[in-house]
């Protein structure tokens, strides 16, 4: 018996993955439409959408958790006053 | 003096217990910082957070805090849930899997081993001193047997020192399962308008079942076709015995510790144990009682599941649960209207206010390692527990 997702959520629809924390909602799936394979990430709070490459994608497995941390501060990524678009956050 | 400036008063040497022990909110109050903000405290069993980047939320005494085992270390650190910023909890699944935390009210973001990692629009702020900012880490994490324990007190005795006489025990849950055990399946909870102590005195209390659980005795004498050996088992038998483990922790042996069995359908464990001085087991379950006000508890009940056994067998040990101790079980729901709510209303009548907590008393057998011994519906648990409450709250012991 595998321990079961309580309130966080996890599924798929077609090709696409949904992954639901109580901090987050993404979806993910594989994009075929450019000249090569990409992942879309879309962050279902606000679609901002990044599309990842196979060679950044093997990249990032160098990464450690505190490595991500830049792009974990919330004034770098949507909620800065000098940069961010309020429409453009998850607010 | 009155009793409220000597809690050692409030309990007398002939085992009356005073009725504010159980009402004052000052009493609770005391409770928060000489029971809950010091001594080991349990927080989780490993299997709830085995994965880097698992948390569970739950309180460490009287105060909400996250068991998160970290990112990139694997390290467990128990975590205060509360916002440095404006108090929110920043945390409120029961659990889940995140290396970094963001506080729903500002959006101010923490990694999961504490440290502040950003804060939203933060040209508001000037010269704020951000590595001081961190979720407030309790400063001693330790396991024993898998379960995890956490105190507020920078120094003091080990976890092992702590546990004493009821290691033995806690090893023996450990090993339910081939595979050992696990609390997969969450907990379930209740809350009652009283206080967190009736929980824990109910828990070891044969004295009560033959009257409280009157009903499910009925019902189980027609499940089985013969009257329930339990009460008389309770009354009679021997090998079923209370021991004052010492350090407030005590036992109730079906017989033996390893092999023993209540033969009510209650579930598996061998034994009922209290380890002081918030967290019980009995039955098949994990049983985390959680002090909210002097008149307001919660408790968690999580069923054990055993590693390495079938789905099916572990479907039976959650049904056999929730039998007895379910929502809409055939006992537990017992013990919420009379041993809680009816002794709540109870105790409002204080003419007379003190319980009397004596049964036994007279014959408390010394055993091994400074343990005391009792017949199975004697009140030695309810002693044991009184007695660390006493020598904690202050008083002589």
């Amino acid at each position: 018996m595998s321990a079961p997702h309580r309130r966080n959520g996890a599924g798929a629809n077609g090709g696409r993955l949904e992954l639901t924390s109580e901090f987050a909602s993404v979806s993910v799936e594989l994009d075929l439409t450019a000249n090569g394979p990409r992942l879309r990430i879309e962050n279902q709070q606000n679609r901002r959408v990044v599309y990842l490459d196979p060679l950044e994608l093997a990249s990032l497995t160098w990464l450690d958790h505190e490595s991500l941390g830049p792009f974990l501060d919330p004034s770098r990524t949507g909620w800065s006053s000098h940069e961010g678009a309020p429409d453009d956050a998850d607010v | 003096m009155t009793l409220m400036s000597d809690p050692a008063a409030l309990i007398t040497n002939d085992w009356r217990i005073h009725g504010s022990v159980y009402t004052d909110p000052e009493i609770f109050a005391l409770e928060k910082d000489r029971l809950f903000h010091g001594p080991w405290l349990y927080v989780a069993h490993e299997s709830e957070v085995r994965e880097p980047g698992d948390y569970k939320t739950t309180y460490a005494g009287t105060q909400p805090v996250i068991v998160a085992r970290g990112a990139d270390d694997g390290e467990l650190r128990v975590l205060l849930n509360r916002c440095r910023h404006r108090g929110s909890m920043v945390c409120q699944d029961e659990s889940g899997n995140a290396n970094y935390f963001r506080c729903p009210y500002h959006g101010w973001t923490y990694r999961n081993s504490g440290e502040l990692r950003g804060i939203t629009y933060d040209d508001g702020y000037a010269g704020l001193e951000r590595e001081q900012l961190g979720l407030v880490r309790m400063p001693r994490v330790q396991s024993f047997a898998g379960f995890v324990f956490a105190s507020f007190a920078e120094d003091g005795p080990s976890l092992e020192d702590y546990l004493g006489n009821a290691k033995p025990y806690l090893e023996i849950v450990s090993q339910q399962g081939p595979g050992g055990i696990r609390l997969s399946a969450g907990s379930h909870r209740l809350t009652y308008k009283g206080n967190w102590k009736l929980q824990v005195e109910n828990t070891i209390d044969n004295y009560h079942f033959g009257f409280v659980h009157r009903s499910f005795l009925e019902v189980l004498a027609d499940r089985i076709g013969e009257v329930p050996p339990i009460v008389k088992n309770i009354l009679q038998n021997p090998e079923w015995r209370t021991i004052d483990l010492g350090n407030g922790h005590s036992v109730h042996e079906f017989g033996d510790p390893h092999t023993g069995n209540n033969q009510g359908q209650l579930g598996d464990l061998p034994f009922n144990l209290i380890v002081f001085p918030n967290l019980c087991f009995v039955g098949a379950q994990l049983r985390h009682i959680l002090p909210r006000a002097a008149d307001r508890t919660e408790v968690r009940l999580y069923p054990i599941l055993h590693e390495g056994e079938s789905d099916e067998d572990n479907a039976a040990i959650l049904r056999v649960h929730e039998g007895f101790y379910g929502p809409a079980g055939m006992g537990g729901v017992d013990d919420i209207e009379v041993a809680f709510d009816r002794v709540h209303a109870g105790m409002e009548a204080t003419e007379q206010d003190w319980l009397i907590m004596s049964r036994g008393a007279h014959r408390e057998q010394p055993g091994e390692d400074g343990t005391l011994i009792g017949h199975a519906a004697d009140e030695v648990p309810q002693r044991a527990f009184y007695r660390q409450w006493r020598k904690l709250m202050g008083g002589a012991q």
